[in-house]
């Protein structure tokens, strides 16, 4: 008995000696590509005066106060918009459920070029560029943070609750106020921390729908850094964008007051409250259309050439019409394919090595550390890894400035915090008693990983590998940065596309949007 | 009296509860006797208003209640897992009711039936206590104190005194019994329990699957 027991311990020691040990690789890919071109940006805008002039030039004054008001108007519309679908997501159930939070997530995973481009092609032409759809664009991308993070709270506040508050004379709003919203506050404020950072670093939908108007820190970061060379104001302000996001994300991070008492509830169906239907009804119809139509008019766009139907936008994606402005879009296609496998084949093994190491260690510190070391890049804008990485490693022995691995590096750094989360909870939740039945069964500690955890993280291994996927196909901050001629991915294509004048160029835009739609469709269905 | 005439209640297209009728006369405690899935607690809320009847009455001294919002009934309700509110104390869970009569009751009247309920559940001294903080049986009796705090018509208390130990459970049986004697609020109890309605009620009322009387 004794035997078995030390053979059962021994199972778990050995695993995460070797996930510790596996863990090396995944721990140094992200000092090399994450804290040594951060720590460059840092130590550049520390040695420089750059940081108090940047506050001293009125432009740039205008563009800190457009990103601020503009990152604020946005994230409060996004809740305002996102209230009712996580509403009735969050308290009924519905037909048709999956199929409306899969839509007001997909413009998430999506690239914010396509979500950009899918509002320009429904805006007015006079609306096109303008504050209007920056906000029609910041909304739709964001809705799924909200629905997310703050339906996956309200499930857990006891239904109960609500209805105890309505029998002790509570109106349905009273009960909201004073019951419901203390339960979900923090979930709230935290959705809202997280889409004020996504607004106050958007980069694709400024770069297409901000026109020359309008520009954020993130769009003045490369224009100073890519059009200029001014690389020292663009550090300085890489450095004011990181201390604002710290800011706001440590005021807004959630806490869990309730959270130990908290467990996920059913929800009622909403065909046995007919009060309700209604107002569940025009939730989602109202989200559905919101997040829908605009996509719908990008197809149709792409359609629409000197106001007729054609289809010849699709045919000069492939017939060589678009190489005199110098775009390929077989090429993009070629080079977006290539850079979103290499991403998968190396993010994949090494979220998995730190998984491990987070799932077998016993001490809930080390999976903080794991968490927030790996995270952190999630939290870093893609523009800032792009301009650390061209100032990190434009020198000999290691000038890859304008090599086209640097991007996949990119993309590898951006994707890994991601691919962590979706292996990491599946690997935790194992118990450790069906390793220690394989032990008991004969099976070493290398077969027990193989025959149990690997077999049982099979799925989760194939959506880490189609997100890491979605993640490199749709980049486009640090691909901005890093792209160099010949190596342009979709996203760029598209960009450069919608960036110029002319029906057939713009109509080419859109197809090629539609078509990275339903590529990027295809590959997140296959995961 | 409350009046409760041939409900029927359908939830996700099965028939919970069927034609189910019953009287009860102000003043008195009723028990509801039946095994799990019978659909006492459906009946329960369904006479306070958080399930809709499909079809049947409810009415209360005569006047119909079937579509009048929950807030507006003035039925008490005990819920089997107390579902106090979380982030309130003790003293402004007990209070939370007493916001909403009118006319509007002034702070040293919310005070007195606070302390009041407070002294009836035996817990004068929790009254800062954080609902966390409780064990099971206290929660129960916060519950109880809480639903009663608004002087509702009725009480409802579904399955009251499950999933606690039987030193407790008999000791709140019988400190629940005296608090609505000595209260004389007319109450509906939900138990699967005949010993403790018959210790409870006045009066016993069994249903089977889906319920009808």
């Amino acid at each position: 008995m004794d035997k078995h027991h030390a053979a059962m311990k021994q199972t778990l020691a050995t695993l995460r000696r070797a996930a510790l040990v596996s863990s090396v690789l995944p721990a140094a890919w992200l000092i090399v590509f994450y804290v040594f071109p951060l720590g460059n940006i840092f130590s550049r805008a520390l040695s420089i005066d750059a940081f108090t002039d940047i506050l001293g030039n009125s432009g740039i004054r205008h563009v800190l106060w457009f990103t601020m008001w503009q990152a604020l108007l946005s994230t409060a519309l996004t809740l305002i918009v996102a209230f009712p679908i996580t509403w009735a997501c969050s308290r009924w159930q519905f037909t048709g459920q999956r199929f409306v939070i899969g839509l007001a997530t997909a413009p998430f995973v999506l690239p914010t070029v396509i979500v950009a481009a899918a509002v320009r092609a429904t805006l007015p032409q006079q609306m096109s560029s303008g504050i209007t759809g920056i906000l029609f664009a910041h909304v739709i991308f964001n809705l799924a943070v909200v629905v997310r993070i703050v339906s996956a709270r309200w499930q857990q506040a006891p239904p109960n609750t609500a209805a105890a508050a309505r029998t002790l004379g509570a109106s349905a709003w009273k009960t909201f106020w004073l019951v419901t919203w203390p339960m979900i506050r923090s979930a709230v404020v935290g959705a809202a921390g997280i889409v004020f950072m996504f607004c106050f670093t958007s980069f694709g939908v400024i770069k297409i729908l901000g026109g020359p108007r309008y520009s954020t820190i993130e769009v003045e970061i490369f224009t100073r850094a890519v059009q200029f060379g001014d690389i020292n104001t663009a550090v300085a302000l890489v450095l004011l964008q990181l201390i604002v996001i710290a800011i706001v994300l440590g005021l807004t991070a959630p806490r869990d007051e309730f959270g130990k008492k908290i467990r996920v509830h059913r929800q009622s169906h909403i065909r046995d409250y007919p009060r309700q239907r209604r107002l569940v009804l025009a939730s989602v119809y109202a989200t559905v259309l919101f997040v829908g139509t605009p996509f719908v008019f990008m197809f149709v766009s792409s359609f629409r050439l000197h106001h007729r139907w054609s289809i010849n936008a699709w045919r000069h994606l492939f017939d060589g019409t678009l190489d005199s402005i110098g775009v390929d879009v077989a090429r993009a296609m070629s080079n977006s394919l290539f850079f979103a496998t290499l991403t998968v084949a190396i993010t994949v093994p090494l979220a998995l090595c730190l998984a491990c190491a987070s799932a077998y260690s016993s001490s809930p510190s080390v999976r903080r550390l794991i968490a927030i070391f790996v995270g952190a890049p999630l939290a870093t804008s893609a523009v800032a890894l792009g301009l650390g990485m061209i100032i990190t490693f434009d020198q000999s022995p290691i000038n890859w400035r304008s090599h086209w691995f640097l991007l996949v590096c990119a993309h590898c750094t951006i994707a890994l915090p991601l691919a962590l989360r979706v292996l990491a909870a599946p690997l935790q939740s194992i118990p450790a008693t069906l390793r220690d039945s394989a032990r008991t069964l004969g099976a070493s500690p290398l077969q027990t990983w193989r025959k149990i955890d690997l077999a049982i993280i099979k799925r989760p291994l194939l959506i880490c590998a189609g997100l890491c996927a979605a993640v490199s196909l749709g980049e486009f901050g640090a691909t901005s940065f890093l792209t160099r001629s010949g190596n342009d991915t979709i996203p760029t294509t598209i960009a450069r596309l919608l960036g110029r004048p002319g029906d057939i160029v713009q109509s080419s835009g859109y197809a090629l949007a539609s078509l990275f739609v339903l590529l990027i469709v295809g590959v997140m269905s296959r995961a | 009296m409350l009046d409760v005439h041939n409900i029927c209640v359908v939830l996700g297209g099965t028939p919970i509860v069927q034609d189910f009728s019953l009287q009860i006369p102000t003043g008195t405690t009723t028990a509801l006797v039946g095994p799990s899935g019978s659909g006492k607690t459906t009946i329960l809320h369904a006479i306070c208003g958080i399930t809709p009847v499909t079809s049947g009455s409810v009415s209360y001294d005569g006047r119909d209640i079937t579509n009048t919002p929950i807030h507006r009934r003035k039925i008490g309700m005990v819920f089997q897992d107390s579902d106090l509110f979380p982030h309130l104390t003790v003293w402004h869970n007990i209070a939370f009711g007493l916001a909403f009569i009118t006319p509007r009751l002034g702070a040293r009247a919310v005070t007195e039936r606070v302390q009041e309920l407070l002294a009836l559940v035996g817990m004068e001294t929790f009254g800062d206590r954080r609902i966390d903080d409780l064990s099971g049986g206290e929660q129960r009796r916060v519950a109880l104190a809480r639903a009663l705090a608004p002087w509702p018509h009725l009480l409802l208390l579904d399955e009251p005194f499950s999933a606690l130990d039987s030193a407790l459970r008999l000791r709140l049986i019988a400190d629940i019994g005296d608090i609505l004697s000595a209260t004389r609020t007319t109450a509906l109890i939900v138990t699967h329990d005949p010993a403790e309605a018959e210790i409870l009620a006045t009066r016993t009322v069994s249903i089977s699957s889906p319920s009808t009387t």
